[in-house]
């Protein structure tokens, strides 16, 4: 064997996994987090030889999502995604323009719909059974408190991209709540008058069964009212 | 020291150093690019993540092979050579798209035990593995040199399956 040999896979390596990253960058392009599902690669991207990656000679520099400014007139849309400081419960805010929409919920029997406004990069948001959420957006973070009958949860919480975000599907009998985390657990409440938790939800078809029916999920932009 | 000293020590401390500079190097990247959550997926996969989940596990089974291979060789079967380099190959190239995923959409994270471990783990594997091929090219290294870094490679790359795919088993089930 040749003394080199080791020293041609490591290279090899290199440039593949630089030719992955790069596959990455150019693929999902300038991600809008909770508008576009995760673009689909092509079939070649299945294949794992580092020759597939002679492109990566082109230093593309990685890209970055764009920074939530809160100050610009058209804020672009974005989903935050995470636990409360102390783990209580999970929740995740998505704001569109002016308008925000949020979930909090515990995966088993706590859930709150929120709805509010997003203004000078402070949220306001009210559910219709009198839980508050406020909080500020600063370097794609949102930290705030939640509230819920006297008392107050801390949070801070990163924005993040698909399938992480907000996700709600209605029946006749019951309205489900799902926030899937940037590490893709899933916690969710299926309330249908008794909370419980939620079925398992398909990110990428959106779908899931509850009690034998199949529902369909959407996305939570931000401009709902629930 | 003498020449013939520095030579033996740098047979040992060169491919160690480089190895753990590529650790940090992916540590910082990891750290210092702002994750975007995003990243490409593979259709008929319900998410990257599950991709990730079997990539890693075919990577853990390539492991194996390469243990058993190594423990041949080191046995009197030289034959099994071409067997321990192309799965050792086959394993690191199934691992490319997983860490490429993991340092591009999601970083370096330390939020639970569990993730801080696997961010830790993914950086030494890789470490350890060019700390592994540099030991490679140099026949004058210390006879343990070899199964120490080999050893380090496997044992991470079961470490990083335990805190990766076998939760997402365990949470989501065994699916695709």
């Amino acid at each position: 064997m040749g003394q080199r040999s080791p020293l041609v896979t490591l290279a090899a390596t290199a440039v593949g996994l630089v030719g992955f990253l790069v596959v990455n960058s150019t693929q999902t392009g300038n991600p809008t987090p909770a508008s576009s599902p995760p673009a689909v690669a092509p079939a070649a991207q299945g294949t794992v030889t580092p020759s597939t990656s002679e492109s990566a000679v082109t230093p593309t520099a990685p890209k970055t999502t764009a920074p939530a400014t809160t100050t610009a007139p058209a804020k672009p849309p974005a989903v935050y995604a995470g636990h409360t400081n102390e783990r209580e419960a999970s929740l995740a805010i998505a704001t569109k323009g002016e308008r925000a929409a949020a979930y909090v919920c515990d995966g088993r029997r706590l859930e709150a719909w929120l709805t509010g406004t997003y203004h000078n990069g402070q949220l306001v948001l009210r559910s219709k059974t009198g839980e508050r959420l406020t909080a500020a957006i600063t370097n794609n973070t949102a930290t705030g408190a939640f509230t819920l009958s006297g008392r107050t949860l801390r949070f801070s919480i990163a924005k993040a991209g698909p399938p992480a975000g907000l996700y709600r599907a209605r029946n006749a009998t019951s309205t489900i709540g799902w926030i899937v985390l940037p590490d893709g657990k899933q916690v969710g409440v299926d309330d249908d008058g008794t909370p419980a938790p939620a079925p398992p939800l398909d990110t990428t078809r959106r779908a899931a069964t509850v009690n034998g029916v199949p529902v369909t999920a959407q996305a939570v932009v931000g401009d709902e009212t629930f | 020291m003498s020449t013939a000293q520095v030579q033996k020590a740098s047979t040992i401390a060169i491919p160690l150093s480089v190895g753990a500079a590529a650790a940090v190097a992916l540590g910082v990247y990891g750290r210092l690019h702002d994750p975007t959550g995003v990243a490409i997926n593979l259709a008929g996969f319900s998410s990257f993540q599950s991709v990730k989940t079997w990539l890693a596990t075919l990577a853990a089974v390539l492991g194996l092979v390469q243990v058993v291979s190594a423990y041949a060789l080191y046995h009197g079967r030289p034959k099994v050579a071409p067997l321990h380099r192309w799965s050792g190959r086959a394993a690191v190239a199934v691992t490319l798209p997983v860490v490429a995923h993991c340092l591009y959409a999601l970083g370096f994270q330390y939020g639970e035990p569990r993730v801080l471990i696997h961010s830790l783990l993914g950086c030494f594997f890789y470490g350890a593995f060019v700390a592994k091929m540099l030991t490679l090219t140099r026949p004058d290294a210390p006879k343990w040199l070899l199964p120490v870094v080999g050893g380090a490679l496997f044992t991470a790359l079961i470490g990083l399956w335990l805190t990766s795919a076998l939760w997402f088993f365990t949470t989501f089930g065994v699916i695709r």
